[in-house]
């Protein structure tokens, strides 16, 4: 065997016993012991961590920065697999671990024991795992919590998106990018989102849902990126793809500095001319965006998607081409992230601002045409039926916002609704909960709010931490 | 005794103690081993800024701090060095430190806000590559508004970490009332819901409008396996930032007329496309680019001349340098196809094939080179004439030769200044360059080189004179005859002069032809002037020339008969084809 062929074999195998491992634990949240599916299950994770064993004794599962490892080898994450990372990076984060260590010869009756007990493990704690681990004679099951200096800062969600706005807002008073320092500073923020989004893609999400309509332009950038972020990540964009990607989508409207500001503030439709020179802005980002140096890759993504993000998919937008004949992915990605933030944010003179839930329809609707198919379906993945910001009225008669989207794997239209109650929130109620085997809330209506369309997604104790 | 303990006594510890010492001893190697890296590092660092990476001095450096790093972390653990203002400490205690802030290590770190760097068990012989490489070129960064942070981000190591002392790293400070606007923003938009008691009485408020909900199919939005496989090789797929680039540019192109200057950021971002596509020989992006600047500039849609200040700036002697490396042992229809991209790139390339020319040593690329340059519609001379002016001797004298196709009218003149070119073999070649040319002006200049320094450019230029001269140089020509250091002038000049003289003066020139042969009472020319003089007899046509050179053949002098011999046949030869 080559050894490209083997890495690729040792990473395929490293990746197979993380998905595993993740699968076993949520089988036995729902199956016990004596269930022949979870039978199966436990006997062919067992078999992989003895495999993995043979050679150093010990097998060990760990999640650090928000990535998975086995046995220090990081494994990459993919849309397929997406789910289940997700899951164990989540479970690892509540218990407060960084690693689980399988010694050779744990016995199958051990593992199924193990198995059951981080399915119902509930508290939180690293001692208590592993002394709940030690009570029950399950010694071949380590807890590791040693990572000295390991976890990367965190900055509060809300401090970088009102970092990324305050940015954006003086990018569009500034003469353009070219001023210097900028874009520094544009690197340093993007990273920062990006950060943010791979620790908890729903925070920034949330945020993107406050929609402050008088500095809609100021907002819309940030947002675009925010959206744009999550769907890279979804995808499994590399950290660094993902960093162009938050700066090209960051950038993707420069161009509109050069647009007549009576046109671009106007407060109802745009005439035939006004239309016309409107659409002059995606060639116009791309000419501010050239700048007066040379251009690093990011920097060229970023001219590429200023220019294409009104292409559509099926090229029939603009500006005209004559020779480029498809839009590139991060184009399609922030094609889908502008035009719903664009949809969701209501205007003045608008008989029926869209609602989420709407622009979600509006999205769906086209695929094919405007979206990539692929991205939409992940979109809505992301987002769920009803978005965050969506109102909606419950089939207890509660009025609330949605403020989680659906987590990961689970049905599209069961999100977590904050109630609303006299213009104050009040707890949040996560649709998938079951009672008797039913779910106990359904959506039973969609509204709109003043005609604005939505909600912001975020309750004010998210600014507390702050203060 | 005065202190100490007595040799030989024995010291006795009890069980804490020693197990105090032992970890103290294991903490104190622990710190020896992290300075012992925080030296391999900057051994690595250092010889890394100087040399690249496969150097034998550079890789002996990296594969002695790889190994030492990764024994380190694989076997005790995670290892996390802080960083200072000027040196690196390991819980607590100082292990790197380096006398000048430009060459430490940890001033660099702390300069770009990082407070910490932290590398794991796992740690491969790539990413401590690649973190030297970043470090040692930290400087390179900041002319691209780049840090060190940013860097090492970007790189997104699976087993090293690092902290920043700011996350926005200086960038951003929060204005006042960022944040406030946000919450307020919160709290006003809650208020716009109508009381959660009257919805739910189920009549809306007029302010609340109820939207009808989608239905969708779960099974329509849920990717396929086809669909994730897609999406897996979009999102693994290598980069292809420059061709995407490259495409949106040429659009912009054709949309934007503009003015051309050196200055314009289009210009100069396709230039630089060039130059990329020519540094990896991508042709077809190359022909791609081309082709649509050509058709533009065709159309009007761009200004006459824009293909040539686009290619003009990207086409090098280097990047053309790279391009025909190896193209003796190419396949011959790449050779083909590389020699056509040139010969179309040609207009814009000429100063870089002629520095190309002037530098390279390989026979195929000086051909394939000399071919293109040779393909020429009268272009070529403007481009030559500052050439002529090169410090260098092999591209004066390499300008020289290409001269000699161009019909520019200036030509002579232009040779004309380097008749006191230092080397001769620039001289010569402005001879025979001349020669080719034969008008009138360069005539004069070959006039002026008989009086050159060296014989071989006089010989050269006594040719070129022979052939294009008229009969007003005779003079000049009989003038270097009778000078005195004729007779000891090395035997080729000899004959070119005296050809010359004879194409030049014809029937006036057998006289003084016919005296150069003969011995005199008490001196005679040299035998190679006297056998040179019947040569040049035997290229005029006349009686007096044949009378001549049949004395000659009576002489009784051997070499001398022979000479005659055979000049006379050749004289009576030309006689014969120009009554023909």
């Amino acid at each position: 065997m080559s050894i490209d062929t083997e890495s690729g074999h040792v990473a395929n195998r490293d990746q197979d016993l993380a998905l595993t491992f993740a699968a076993a634990i949520r089988t036995a949240a729902y199956y016990g012991p004596d269930n022949a599916v979870m039978q199966q299950v436990c006997a062919t994770l067992g078999s992989m961590l003895a495999e993995h064993a043979e050679e150093e004794g010990s097998v060990t599962v760990g999640v650090h920065s928000h990535c998975v490892f086995v046995d220090k080898t990081r494994v990459r994450t993919s849309i397929a697999t997406y789910g289940r990372f997700t899951y164990l990076v989540q479970l690892f984060d509540t218990w407060g671990i960084n690693t689980l260590t399988f010694l050779a010869g744990l016995t199958d009756d051990e593992l199924m024991r193990a198995l059951r007990l981080f399915a119902e493990w509930r508290r939180s704690g690293p001692e208590d795992l592993a002394d709940t681990l030690r009570a029950q004679g399950l010694d071949r099951v380590q807890v590791d919590t040693v990572a000295a200096g390991t976890q990367p800062q965190a900055v509060a969600p809300v401090e970088t998106y009102a970092a990324a706005m305050q940015l954006g807002d003086e990018m569009g008073e500034a003469t353009g990018s070219g001023e210097p320092g900028t874009v520094r500073r544009l690197r340093h923020v993007t990273q920062a989102v990006v950060d943010q989004i791979l620790r908890d893609p729903r925070s920034l999400v949330a945020l993107t849902t406050i929609k402050d309509f008088d500095r809609y332009l100021i907002s819309h950038s940030t947002n675009v990126a925010v959206l744009s972020v999550v769907l890279g990540q979804r995808l499994g964009l590399s950290k660094s793809r993902l960093g162009e990607l938050c700066l090209a989508a960051f950038l993707h409207d420069a161009g509109k500095l050069d647009v007549t500001p009576e046109v671009l503030n106007k407060p109802a439709a745009l005439d035939s001319e006004e239309w016309e020179e409107m659409r002059r802005h995606p060639i116009l980002a791309a000419h501010t965006l050239l700048g007066d140096r040379r251009l690093a890759a990011s920097g060229m993504r970023a001219v590429v998607v200023a220019f294409e993000h009104h292409l559509n998919y099926d090229m029939t937008g603009y500006p005209p081409t004559e020779i480029k004949d498809k839009v590139t992915l991060f184009g399609n990605i922030v094609a889908i992230a502008d035009r719903y933030d664009a949809l969701t944010t209501a205007r003045v003179y608008r008989k029926n601002n869209f609602t989420p839930h709407e622009a979600v329809v509006y999205v769906v609707a086209n695929a094919g045409t405007l979206f990539d198919p692929i991205l939409v379906k992940l979109f809505v993945e992301i987002m769920g039926l009803y978005p965050p910001g969506t109102v909606v009225q419950l089939t207890g008669g509660e009025v609330g916002v949605v403020c989680e989207p659906p987590a990961v794997g689970s049905p599209l239209d069961r999100p977590k609704v904050r109630v609303v109650s006299e213009g104050k929130s009040g707890p949040a109620l996560d649709l998938n909960e079951r009672i008797g085997g039913e779910f106990a809330r359904s959506i039973a209506n969609v509204l709109n709010p003043a005609n604005k369309g939505q909600l912001p997604a975020v309750d004010a104790s998210v600014f507390a931490a702050i203060d | 005794m005065p202190g100490g303990r007595r040799v030989g006594e024995r010291i006795n510890r009890g069980p804490h103690e020693l197990s105090t010492m032992a970890a103290e001893q294991s903490s104190s190697s622990d710190h020896r081993s992290v300075s012992e890296i925080c030296a391999c590092l900057h051994r690595a660092y250092r010889d890394l800024r100087f040399y690249p990476p496969d150097h034998p001095t550079a890789r002996q450096a990296l594969d002695a701090l790889a190994e030492t790093v990764m024994t380190r972390v694989n076997e005790r653990g995670p290892l996390t060095l802080e960083v200072e203002e000027g040196r690196l400490t390991y819980l607590g205690e100082q292990v790197y430190s380096y006398e000048t802030s430009r060459d430490n290590l940890a001033f660099l770190l702390f300069r770009d806000g990082i407070r910490s760097l932290s590398l794991y068990p796992g740690l491969e012989a790539g990413e401590v590559e690649v973190l030297v490489d970043r470090l040692a070129h930290a400087d390179d960064l900041a002319d691209a508004e780049h840090d060190l942070a940013t860097a090492l981000w970007e790189q997104d190591f699976a087993h090293i970490d690092y902290h920043v002392a700011d996350p926005f790293l200086g960038g951003e400070v929060l204005r006042e009332g960022t944040i406030d606007a946000l919450r307020e923003t919160v709290l006003r938009r809650l208020d716009e819901v109508a009381p959660a008691g009257a919805a739910q009485a189920g009549a809306p408020q007029d302010d609340m409008r109820m939207v009808e909900l989608a239905e969708f199919d779960a099974e329509s939005l849920a990717l396929t396996q086809t669909e994730m496989e897609q999406s897996e090789q979009a999102a693994t797929a290598s980069s292809t930032a420059l061709e995407d680039f490259a495409l949106v540019l040429l659009e912009m192109a054709g949309d934007s007329p503009g003015i051309p200057t050196e200055d314009d950021a289009l210009t100069r971002s396709l230039a630089m496309v060039i130059d990329h596509y020519l540094e990896n020989r991508n042709l077809d992006g190359l022909s791609l680019v081309l082709d649509r600047l050509q058709l533009l500039e065709a159309q009007g849609r761009r200004p006459a001349g824009f293909v040539g200040l686009v290619a003009g700036e990207a086409v090098t002697a280097q990047r053309l340098a790279g391009l025909l490396q190896g193209i003796g042992q190419a396949p011959a229809d790449e050779a083909t196809r590389i020699g056509g991209f040139l010969v179309r790139m040609r207009r814009w390339a000429i100063p870089a094939l002629l520095e190309l020319l002037g530098e390279t040593e390989d026979r195929a690329v000086r051909k394939m080179v000399l071919d293109v340059l040779r393909s020429d519609d009268g272009a070529l001379g403007q481009y030559l004439w500052p050439l002529m002016q090169d410090p260098r001797w092999y591209v004066v004298r390499n300008a020289v030769q290409l001269a000699a196709g161009s019909r520019d009218p200036d030509l002579a003149g232009h040779l004309e200044r380097l008749l006191r070119h230092p080397e001769v073999r620039v001289r010569r070649e402005v001879m025979r360059t001349l020669d080719t040319s034969g008008e009138d002006r360069a005539v004069q200049v070959l006039v002026k080189a008989l009086s050159d320094e060296d014989s071989s450019v006089r010989t050269l230029a006594a040719r070129g004179l022979g052939r294009h001269g008229g009969p007003e140089h005779v003079a000049t020509v009989l003038a270097h005859l009778e000078s005195r250091d004729f007779d000891a002038r090395p035997t080729e000049e000899v004959q070119a002069l005296l050809g010359a003289f004879a194409g030049l003066g014809g029937e006036r020139a057998v006289a003084e032809l016919d005296r150069l042969w003969r011995r005199r009472r008490f001196s005679a020319h040299p035998l190679p002037v006297r056998l040179a003089a019947l040569q040049a007899l035997g290229t005029i046509s006349s009686p007096a020339a044949e009378r001549a050179l049949k004395e000659a053949m009576e002489s009784g002098e051997a070499p001398v008969q022979r000479t005659a011999a055979h000049a006379l046949h050749e004289a009576q030869a030309l006689r014969a084809r120009l009554r023909v």
